[in-house]
């Protein structure tokens, strides 16, 4: 599907079919959502500190010790739990809208699984064709007709009940007790690896799914600096819905002060790497593909909040997330 | 129908004679008929198969072309057959392979013949429990990069094989309820699960050792029965691990559901700075996991054909069945020299299977000579698992 094009991006919030800032406007029309529930459309936005993320493009000073040259290579994320906050902190959860099969996977809560794939459609990231697959922008309803926002929140990855599924396949997981299929346990929608695999966004050695994938290249040593996050220290039978893992890597984020009528999500790879030297890997595969001995995790993990061995999920960092004017 | 006399007690050649609640036995039907060659004696059960993938021999064909076939890689350069040979049973004599952009996979190159049996795939992962799963590693795997196909290049590897025209009876063949099996969208999963069929096809059961048990008593000589006491005995307890007719406790098959956790056990390989370590990445079921107590805990590979599957262990690091042999009679294996300093006969993790015994230099030849009555001559030159496309190769050159 090709939905949404970068052009779309300057108008920020698309109120599908209302046309009205959100404030004001309750569905009356198109089915499916909840009665009075407004259409909303949150759009993301991949950056390297203030500059627009694409494919093949060299920013410099990335990384600790002065920063180093590096080239934009990948950029997509799972989300999930999409919600807004109030002034008086209540959660007010968002529905997606599964207009767009391929992206979104309908629903509030850990059901409502959208993949945001955020390479840019010029060369560089997927070879020789633009990126068919781009999708910025989550649509869905949520009733905040009548409320103040001061926040929205969104988890990052694919929630555990739907990691394990067969991706490949599309086969049910088996109960183990009763021989019996697991109700909603075939992929569908962003879930379906796309080319059994070949599009990255699943790990099938591990049998779950990638929850993010963000790429640098470094032109120096021409190595690619990986940042795949994954859960890992799982244990228990994936085809029977049993495998459970201790380290579900699924970041929480906080966009504060996000306001639906002039922000876009801003994911920054800068702060991303701002604790890495990202010429040096310090263990396991260059870059950081989730393990909890791969020194080149710790910072990453600190900057997005995520428990790490050693490291400080709690410290202050330049947020990953933000919300930036869409213009 | 099975046997009786095929099994030695000792060997608990049947998961269900080993007592003890280790499996439970299910209903038979089906465990030995089908309409596939399996190309194995009738004794042998008949493996699991996925619902969604049943073996057919159109299937299979078209995974035996799509195994021997370097155009499925990123770059053209390697095929299964470049880690999986037939006449090393499917391994490649190497230490460790290397990809099609010469990446060098952390471990050694397995047999994959009886891989049907298997309850995992691969050398310490408990997560991939089919076949079909696992081939999706080597195949789009980045780390290490194995076929190097990735979302760039697939469509590119695709289009060289629907340009063949071998493929396209092929895939008709294998795949008659689909419209257009080559060029559809199941195109991929067609080539997994054909993969995946020819794998599962590729049965080994004609060693010595197999015609021995069939009654054919001079089958074995008496140095590889002398071997195969002390493989079974209580101060070598090999068959404790390398056990029934897969030679590996790791089986299942049609008539029994097994009820306990796959296995995966340490044997004293290393011990790094003394707290147990296994070299990363190479850290077995630990690797998954992250629980200290599956640290360097691999699962017990099938002996079946080992005599032709140098060099040995996860990371090829034990050059012959010899030093096999005495690595275990050591307890473990002492490393003295960098990179790896430590007494892995002091892991904590060590299976306690794994005691040193005394062996003398004769009684370890009688083990190797039993571990060699394993091998299946006939199948490193079965024209059943054979390179098809040199077959059309010398077709076509002769007059
Ligand atoms: C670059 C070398 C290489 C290539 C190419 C390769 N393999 Fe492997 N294969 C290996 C290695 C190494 C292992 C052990 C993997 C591990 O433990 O992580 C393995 C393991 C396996 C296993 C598991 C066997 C067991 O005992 O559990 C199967 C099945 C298998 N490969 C089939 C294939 C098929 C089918 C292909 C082609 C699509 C293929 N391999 C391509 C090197 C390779
Ligand atoms: C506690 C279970 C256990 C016992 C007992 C055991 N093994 Fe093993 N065996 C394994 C495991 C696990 C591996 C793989 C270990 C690794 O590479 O880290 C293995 C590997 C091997 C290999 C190498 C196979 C290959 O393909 O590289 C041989 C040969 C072997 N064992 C023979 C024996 C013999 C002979 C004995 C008796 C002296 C024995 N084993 C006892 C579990 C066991």
């Amino acid at each position: 599907m090709r939905i949404v094009l970068p052009a779309l991006l300057g108008l920020g919030v698309v109120l599908t079919g209302c046309g009205g800032s959100s404030s004001s406007s309750s569905d009356n029309g198109s089915g499916g959502g909840q009665p009075g529930a407004t259409q909303v459309s949150i759009p993301f936005r991949a950056m390297v500190g203030n500059e627009p993320f694409e494919c093949g493009r060299t920013y410099a000073g990335i990384g600790l010790n002065g920063g180093n040259n590096a080239v934009g290579n990948d950029a997509r994320l799972f989300i999930h739990n999409v919600r807004f906050v109030t002034n008086d902190d209540r959660e007010i959860p968002v529905t997606l809208d599964d207009q767009v099969a391929d992206h979104q996977k309908a629903g509030a809560g850990e059901e409502g699984i959208a993949l945001i794939d955020l390479r840019d459609k010029s060369l560089g990231c997927t070879g020789e064709d633009a990126n068919p697959d781009y999708y910025d922008t989550v649509t869905g309803r949520a009733d905040i007709a009548d409320e103040n926002i001061r926040a929205l929140r969104f988890s990052v990855g694919v929630p555990e009940k739907y990691n394990h599924i067969d991706a490949q396949g599309g086969q049910p997981q088996i109960d183990a007790d009763s021989g019996e299929p697991i109700p909603g346990s075939e992929a569908t929608g962003p879930l379906i690896a796309s080319g059994m695999g070949a599009g990255g966004m699943h790990w099938s050695w591990a049998m779950g799914y990638v929850h993010a994938r963000l790429e640098m290249q470094v032109p120096a040593s021409s190595n690619v600096f990986y940042i795949h996050l994954g859960s890992t220290a799982c244990e228990g039978e994936a085809v029977n819905g049993e495998r459970t893992c201790a380290n579900g890597n699924r970041p929480d984020v906080e966009v504060d002060g996000f306001d639906l009528r002039q922000h876009v999500v801003r994911m920054d790879l800068a702060s991303l790497l701002s604790g890495n030297d990202i010429t040096v890997n310090q263990g396991g595969p260059f870059g950081c593909m989730s393990s909890d001995v791969d020194l080149d995790c710790l910072p990453i993990f600190e900057r997005l909040g995520l428990p790490f061995p050693g490291g400080d999920p709690d410290g202050d960092f330049a947020p990953v997330f933000s919300a930036v004017d869409a213009d | 129908m099975i046997p009786t006399r095929l099994f030695l007690p000792a060997l608990c050649l049947l998961l269900a004679a080993c007592g003890g609640g280790s499996s439970t036995r299910v209903d038979d039907q089906n465990a030995s008929a089908s309409d596939f060659n399996w190309n194995m004696p009738g004794w042998v059960p008949l493996p699991m198969e996925p619902a969604n993938n049943r073996i057919t021999e159109e299937k299979f064909q078209l995974g035996r072309h799509l195994f021997y076939d370097t155009d499925l890689s990123g770059n053209g350069t390697i095929s299964c057959e470049s880690c999986h040979q037939q006449d090393k049973a499917f391994t490649d004599g190497r230490v460790r392979p290397v990809g099609a952009t010469g990446e060098v996979h952390p471990r050694n190159a397995q047999s994959i013949a009886n891989a049907a049996w298997l309850r995992t795939l691969t050398w310490g992962n408990p997560a991939l429990t089919e076949i079909e799963q696992q081939i999706v590693v080597p195949l789009f795997g980045i780390d290490p990069v194995e076929h190097g196909i990735n979302e760039a290049n697939q469509d590119m590897v695709l289009a060289r094989l629907q340009e063949k025209p071998e493929y396209q009876s092929l895939f008709a063949a294998a795949y008659p309820e689909q419209d257009d099996p080559l060029f559809g969208e199941l195109a991929w999963q067609n080539i997994v699960r054909s993969l995946s069929s020819f794998v599962r096809g590729i049965t080994s059961f004609r060693s010595d050792f197999d015609r021995y048990n069939a009654g054919e008593v001079g089958a074995l000589s008496a140095s590889a029965k002398r071997g195969m006491n002390l493989f079974n005995s209580e101060r070598l307890e090999c068959f404790h691990c390398h056990e029934g007719y897969t030679l590996t406790a790791s089986v299942r098959d049609r008539r029994i559901t097994p009820t306990v956790p796959a296995p995966f056990n340490n044997t004293g390989l290393y011990n790094i700075d003394g707290i147990s370590g296994y070299p990363a990445p190479n850290t077995g079921k630990y690797e998954l996991s992250g629980n200290p107590a599956d640290m360097g805990r691999f699962r017990p590979q099938s002996l079946r054909n080992v005599a032709l599957t140098a060099p040995y262990n996860h990371d090829g690091s034990t050059a012959t069945l010899r030093d096999v042999i005495r690595n275990y009679a050591a307890g473990g294996r002492n490393i003295t020299t960098p990179p790896h300093v430590g007494d892995g006969r002091m892991n904590v993790n060590k299976d306690p299977f794994i005691v040193s015994f005394t062996i003398s230099e004769a009684e370890i030849d009688d083990v190797v000579a039993f571990l060699e009555s394993l091998t299946d001559h006939e199948l490193i030159d079965d024209p059943r698992y054979s390179n098809p496309w040199l077959e059309v190769t010398v077709q076509d050159t002769a007059p």
